[in-house]
């Protein structure tokens, strides 16, 4: 029966224990230093900046007091998971995942096809010349930053609510100073102060700054397409509508299908960078997502036991969904991640 | 392409060439009204004669931001920040990133420190614990809590580890057979023939930096350390309370605040972008590369 006791790999050789592997990599360790050298000031930044605070995650099961500091603090009721229960019983934090969920949700709805159909667009440009410039231009959003995005958006959509036959714009963004000269509004509105427009701006502002980018993959996918099947289709008599959809699309739509499914697997993931600066108290019912909720309630309001096991929460979604993700792209393209 | 000539193409064309023109007018007309509005004069905005292009063309607001200093000091602590950052981030990347894409016959533990450094990619321990471990450290109030929480994109590491992975292995037998030593190879070898992604991953990182405001809220308080980007909050904040008061009914405080600074606000929102509008036409290739070998090999 001894022979039984390793396991045998599928070349035939025996599986070595982990002490036996163990003792390899020290050997190669003393062969080769210099490489291992290289990497201590990486391998000290993984643990300092991503292992430590992992370890810190132990605040989330802690009635934390500074004092004390995370180690010292006392445990959360319900045998550690008092801020959990808590976080789980209290019937705003559904409303914010929802809206985190929305805005993910809408950002895929609009940003996704719009990509697709730029991408499509450019494809069908027989001007070298003006494909470049239209790439170009279309990239720029992509290098502004979130805050000055957001400064843009307050100041276009601002208003001190002056009325149309004042005549003075002053106090009023682009946007009402437009729809108050057109006749289409009689006072100015300011409509980051408004709950039900919240959505609107954040995605608008999304697709403004995302659509360029996000099509590039597409764009190489299809430049990537044998050029002989559209010449093969033209002879069979295919108008361009239709090489469009039958070659063009279902070529990339790998490609498509694998972008999809990662976006799908990142609906909780929303930073919380652009909604912090879009956000006013009084559209909270919209525009708070749990990562604005962990900022306002831990940093804000210092309440940092708590927040942080709404983040564990969040993060242990969030690596739900991707393995989903990865697991689905496995199955529906033999493509996964990692 | 074999051309075709039927009217439904030209319909088409007709449709993707309009479209294509709205859409690059929607893109660049926020830019050129910033601006023309930085440039205006504050009666041609309050008359509402600011609709695309300067009028009463003036650089008195430029002027203002150049004397006042806050923001010229914004500017400068933003430039030092992204060097430091893109220097410091990419030296750390680069010799992370050498090891793990060699063979692990030669680096001990290179499959642990793979996985130690992918799961990054997938689980964050959120912005609660990573704040204590900042102000654990003492790094408030400087330009390290900036810089050293993230020194290290893992995203950043895995397109420069493909990058490596590619470099042919013939070139590193060759220098060993005469006679280089591992450092020899690192330094002569294969970082020479790493020029495109070194500026492809550095520019990466500047841009990030240059253009991030979050981590300069969460760790900055003195008001002279702050980066541009987040003097640009604080004209948000400044314009939100503005209409605060307005709502409040309190309009005298803020017709005065509000008046000069109109073209003051869209100034500094315009310098604040005008450096990555000079730069990106050249980098833009090199992120799209970046994007692409991310994209297969993430």
């Amino acid at each position: 029966m001894s022979s039984n006791h390793k396991k045998i790999r599928a070349d035939g050789t025996p599986k070595k224990s982990v002490a036996e592997r163990f003792k390899g990599e020290l050997h190669k360790a003393k062969k080769g230093k210099f490489l291992l050298l290289l990497m201590v000031p990486g391998l000290a930044y993984f643990i300092i900046f991503h292992y430590v605070p992992i370890g810190g995650l132990l605040i989330a099961f802690k009635e934390y007091s500074s004092r004390l500091g995370v180690l010292g603090s006392p445990w959360a009721d319900h045998f550690g998971f008092g801020h959990f229960v808590r976080f789980l019983n209290t019937p705003d934090v559904w409303k914010y995942v929802w809206n985190t969920i929305a805005l993910s949700l809408l950002n895929i709805v609009w940003l996704f096809p719009l990509s697709i159909i730029l991408a499509l667009f450019i494809n069908e440009l027989r001007s070298v010349k003006f494909k470049k410039v239209v790439q170009t231009v279309s990239y720029l959003p992509h290098f502004v930053s979130v805050a000055a995005v957001a400064g843009m958006l307050t100041l276009f959509l601002s208003s001190q609510g002056t009325s149309a036959d004042a005549g003075s714009y002053l106090n009023e963004g682009i946007i009402n100073q437009m729809l108050l000269k057109a006749g289409l509004i009689k006072q100015g509105i300011s409509f980051l102060d408004k709950t039900e427009w919240f959505r609107t701006i954040y995605i608008a502002s999304d697709v403004w700054q995302g659509i360029g980018w996000s099509a590039i993959v597409y764009i190489a996918a299809l430049s990537g397409v044998d050029q002989e099947l559209y010449e093969a289709a033209t002879i069979d008599g295919a108008s361009r509508i239709q090489k469009m959809w039958y070659i063009s699309v279902q070529m990339i739509k790998p490609t498509i299908v694998i972008l999809l499914v990662m976006q799908v697997g990142k609906i909780m993931s929303l930073g919380s960078d652009k909604a912090l600066l879009l956000q006013r108290e009084v559209t909270y019912p919209k525009s708070q997502i749990l990562s604005t909720y962990i900022y306002n309630l831990g940093i804000g309001k210092g309440e940092f036991d708590y927040s942080a096991a709404i983040g564990l929460f969040n993060s242990g979604i969030n690596v739900l969904l991707v393995l989903i993700a990865n697991w689905t792209s496995k199955k529906l393209t033999d493509t996964s991640l990692w | 392409m074999i051309k075709d000539n039927s009217i439904s193409s030209k319909i088409l064309d007709v449709i993707i060439y309009v479209s294509l023109i709205i859409l690059m007018i929607i893109t660049l007309y926020p830019i050129i009204y910033i601006f023309s509005v930085s440039v205006s004069s504050t009666t041609a905005y309050e008359s509402g004669r600011v609709v695309f292009l300067p009028v009463e063309f003036n650089l008195e607001a430029y002027k203002v931001i150049l004397e006042a200093g806050t923001i010229p000091r914004s500017f400068i602590n933003s430039v030092i920040y992204t060097v430091v950052y893109t220097a410091v981030s990419l030296l750390m990347t680069t010799t992370m990133a050498y090891p793990l894409s060699r063979s692990k016959d030669r680096v001990a533990f290179k499959g642990f420190f793979s996985k130690l450094v992918i799961f990054t990619m997938f689980f964050n321990a959120g912005i609660i614990p990573n704040y204590l471990v900042v102000k654990g450290l003492g790094l408030m109030d400087s330009m390290w809590a900036l810089i050293l929480p993230s020194a290290i994109s893992t995203y950043n590491l895995v397109v420069m580890r493909s990058f490596f992975e590619g470099i042919p292995i013939d070139l590193e037998e060759a220098a060993f057979i005469d006679g280089a030593n591992e450092i020899v190879i690192f330094w002569k070898v294969m970082l020479p023939l790493s020029k495109a992604a070194l500026a492809t991953v550095g520019l990466f990182y500047g841009v990030y930096m240059w253009n991030s405001w979050f981590n300069a809220m969460l760790y900055l308080q003195t008001a002279d350390k702050y980066p541009l980007q987040f003097i640009i909050r604080q004209i948000i904040m400044q314009n939100q309370m503005a209409a605060e008061l307005a709502a409040m009914g309190d309009t005298s405080m803020m017709t005065s605040q509000t008046t000069n600074s109109v073209s003051l606000k869209y100034a500094t929102l315009f310098l604040s972008i005008l450096p990555m509008l000079a730069v990106y036409p050249f980098i833009q290739k090199y992120f799209v590369k970046g994007v692409m070998v991310g994209s297969v090999k993430g």
